[in-house]
């Protein structure tokens, strides 16, 4: 039987007396000087105060035992009370090599992380498909609200009555086409900028400089029926989601649960610079295309005007909302566009159209 | 300050227990106060001098000396093995979404504690990372969602852009959210003062020496209340009520901790650290007449007096600016640290517990130093070195910290008091604290 010399605190004092510990077969016990019978604590109930490494003492509580405490110092002990209890091996850090476990840990976070950063957008569609309307609506809102915010003073709304009527048949128009939940709300904003965005939830927001530029009323028709091809496939309602979901398990991971929130109030605004991607475009291409043949509306605009806009200004990197940054068009686009445009009408009467073009002009 | 000058202890102090009569804390040693005699005391408890005194029959039984001082706190902790233990902490915390931090605390914790040893025997730190983390979901489930809630509301109900205060509505709802952050701000400033007391009270009774753990009376409410009032208090008198606050706050805190059934006294008066407040607060005055005098003649100069119009200054100008602009933090920040060393001091020189009298003499310009370092260790390793400070704190309290005296083991009793089941919840939300 193998004994061992240490200390025992029965828990109810400070006192710690010189004791003998023995390791029998079920249990480890403990006896003072005199040999009286200090605690008998059975192996499985052993637990280690702290991780024991080489060369410190090793302090030993009982799961029932209260307050009293045991601690021995011969390097030898923990290895020997170790065989008849196995899972104090986990505490035991003499021998344990740090690299390993560093690169173990390292290496699963690592794969934990790309796995997160692949998976999560995976996860934003169904999710958003799910999410109530007034939910959408109201990201939307806010949305809107954030990015002409960023705009300061040139975000004033146009109020040209003529005009107004004019944009809003024409999506209306364009949204009888398709069955969707969506109620598409439109606005032209008195700002230069050549483009468009659509919020969540059926916000949809002009900028003068795309009318200004568009040579026919079937180009902002085009561009018109490509924003509400990404209202109508979630596609800003899946971006907000994949960056709300990034921000909060990202933050989660830093350890800043409290700056969740006000990530999220950020977001809105970065939504609008940000691409949705090639896919994302094509699909909105593809079901604007479907609205405007099935509205029979001249699809070719679309085309035209992309190349137009590409030839005149350039790409010169300025402009946070500019529309070939966050609409890159490519050949493949234009060539797919204009092999599926079927419609032949116009988009709306030359009154209209001259109407829209002067929406802005009203109360300047 | 000397090396030989750190082992003396404040003049005048006896290391017994024999103080002033009348006190009734200190007619019975080791009893709590309040309680005349513990249940299961001895009869003689109450009538006969202190066992621990100098000469007497049984000394009290050193479970280890190895050579260990008997006057100072010994740390052996190691660097490399604090930093294996952060850096695998970091990256469970990643694994695990921020949850694990909680066992990581208690990890560290655990280290650390263990790796300090008072008279040969460690110190014990026994809390669990399952008591934060449940301390953590309540406040979560309180605080939450006001917090949470209000952040969402200005999200999807955003202000006014470009509000028009003339405009009723805008008004209207300006003044809404003003008074929900208000309200927000002042909730925070209170629970953050709940929460230091109820974080300290867990750590007491979470630390353990020789089996006995601390505990601490008092409510973490009231001390909330005291801590919000007088750091109104300190605004309103320009500072000058500090170091009286502090010595209360103090006194809260430390006269209501008891170590086992041996309570702990601190007799600290703010009388001796109005000195070095006042050197602090007088060269902080300066550093704002001469930073606020420097900015405005720089902008007189640059100033055409007949046109009205002031010029963009240059680089070097806009450096000087700036650097006048952080004078005034950097000058209380730094002189601080004399008021704070002599705070210590003064609280180590005035506390009692059971037989043993203390003594910090830490200097000024050493916390100065202590203080500047750790933050530059931070800094320039973006956090990386975080273990290698908490290790310089241990170390710190080992350099400086002197006991006297001697205690009874046999007569100090174990707490009647298992301390509070959960945890430093409002100080995690809150965002207190890094260790």
């Amino acid at each position: 039987m193998e004994e061992f010399r240490g200390y025992f605190s029965d828990g109810r004092t400070a006192e710690m007396r010189p004791a003998l510990v023995r390791l029998g077969a079920s249990a480890l016990g403990v006896r003072g000087e005199r040999g009286e019978a200090l605690a008998e604590w059975p192996y499985r109930d052993l637990r280690l105060l702290e991780e024991v490494y080489a060369g410190q003492p090793v302090r030993l509580r009982s799961r029932n035992g209260g307050d009293a405490r045991l601690v021995v110092r011969d390097p030898g002990f923990l290895d020997a009370v170790s065989r008849h209890s196995r899972h104090l091996h986990g505490n035991n850090m003499q021998r344990t090599r740090a690299l390993p476990r560093i690169l173990g840990w390292g290496g699963a976070t690592i794969a934990t992380l790309i796995a997160l950063y692949f998976g999560l957008p995976v996860l934003a569609e169904p999710i958003a498909a799910v999410m109530p309307l007034s939910w959408e609506e109201r990201m939307g809102r806010s949305v809107r609200g954030q990015v002409l915010a960023l705009l300061g003073r040139n975000s004033r709304e146009c109020a040209g009555p003529e005009g107004k009527a004019a944009i809003e048949a024409l999506v209306n128009r364009l949204a009888a086409t398709v069955e969707t939940r969506y109620r598409f709300d439109v606005v032209v904003v008195d700002n230069g900028l050549v483009n468009a965005f659509a919020a969540p939830g059926g916000y949809i927001v002009v900028f003068r400089g795309l009318i200004d530029k568009a040579s026919s009323a079937e180009e902002v028709a085009g561009v018109l029926a490509h924003e509400m091809g990404h209202v109508i496939e979630r596609h800003g309602t899946e971006a907000l989601i994949r960056q709300l979901g990034m921000s909060a398990i990202f933050g989660a991971m830093l350890g800043d649960a409290s700056g969740i929130g006000s990530t999220a109030a950020d977001i809105g605004s970065q939504l609008a610079v940000l691409s949705y991607g090639r896919a994302a475009e094509r699909e909105a291409d593809a079901v604007g295309v479907d609205m405007l043949n099935r509205a029979d509306i001249r699809g070719a605009g679309l085309v035209g005007f992309f190349r137009r806009i590409g030839k005149e200004t350039g790409d010169d990197g300025k402009g946070i909302l500019r529309y070939l940054g966050t609409h890159p068009p490519t050949g493949e686009r234009a060539a797919d566009i204009e092999a599926r445009a079927a419609g032949r009408g116009d988009a709306m009467s030359a009154a209209e159209w001259q109407a829209l073009r002067r929406i802005c002009a009203a109360g300047r | 300050m000397g090396g030989d000058e750190r082992t003396q202890f404040p003049s005048g102090h006896q290391p017994i227990v024999q103080r002033r009569p009348g006190d009734p804390r200190q007619s019975v040693p080791f009893a709590p106060a309040g309680s005349p005699r513990m249940p299961g005391a001895r009869e003689d408890d109450a009538t006969s001098p202190p066992q621990s005194a100098p000469g007497s029959a049984r000394p009290p039984i050193e479970t280890y000396s190895g050579g260990a001082p008997r006057d100072r706190v010994v740390e052996d902790g190691r660097f490399g093995e604090l930093f294996v233990l952060f850096i695998i902490n970091v990256l469970l915390g990643i694994l695990t979404l921020g949850i694990y931090r909680f066992w990581g605390k208690t990890r560290i914790r655990k280290y650390i504690w263990s790796r300090a040893s008072f008279r040969g025997e460690r110190f014990e730190y026994s809390g669990t990372g399952l008591e934060l983390f449940i301390g953590f979901l309540f406040a979560l489930l309180i605080f939450g969602p006001p917090f949470f809630g209000f952040y969402a509301w200005i999200y999807f109900d955003p202000p006014p852009q470009n509000p028009d205060p003339t405009n009723p509505v805008h008004f209207q709802r300006l003044m809404e959210i003003y008074a929900v952050a208000i309200v927000l701000v002042i909730v925070t400033f209170y629970f953050m003062h709940v929460a230091t007391f109820a974080a300290y009270r867990y750590r007491l009774s979470r630390t353990q020496w020789r089996g006995i753990r601390g505990s601490v009376s008092g409510s973490a409410w009231t001390y909330g209340f005291l801590g919000f009032g007088l750091s109104m208090l300190n605004g309103i008198s320009m500072g000058w009520t500090k170091p009286w606050a502090d010595t209360v706050l103090l006194k809260y805190r430390l006269n209501q901790t008891m170590i086992g059934s041996a309570p702990l006294v601190c007799n600290i008066e703010a009388g001796k650290l109005y000195p070095s407040f006042a050197l602090a607060w007088i060269v902080t005055m300066v550093a704002t007449v001469v930073a606020i005098g420097g900015i405005v003649s720089i902008f007189v100069s640059l100033t055409d007096l007949r046109t009205g119009r002031t010029d963009p200054p240059a680089m070097t100008v806009l450096i000087v600016l700036v650097l006048l602009y952080l004078l005034i933090p950097v000058v209380w920040l730094a002189t601080i640290n004399f008021y704070r060393a002599a705070l210590i001091r003064q609280t180590a020189a005035t506390s009692r517990l059971s037989g043993l009298a203390f003594a910090f003499p830490v200097g000024g310009w050493r916390l100065l130093w202590f203080n500047f370092s750790n933050f530059f260790l931070v800094l320039i390793s973006l956090g990386l070195l975080l273990p290698l400070v908490i290790l310089r704190y241990a170390r710190f309290v080992a350099e400086y910290l002197r006991v006297d005296g001697d205690m009874d083991y046999a007569q100090v009793r174990q707490s009647e008091s298992k301390g509070p089941r959960y945890g430093e919840g409002i100080a995690e939300f809150f965002g207190m604290g890094v260790i």
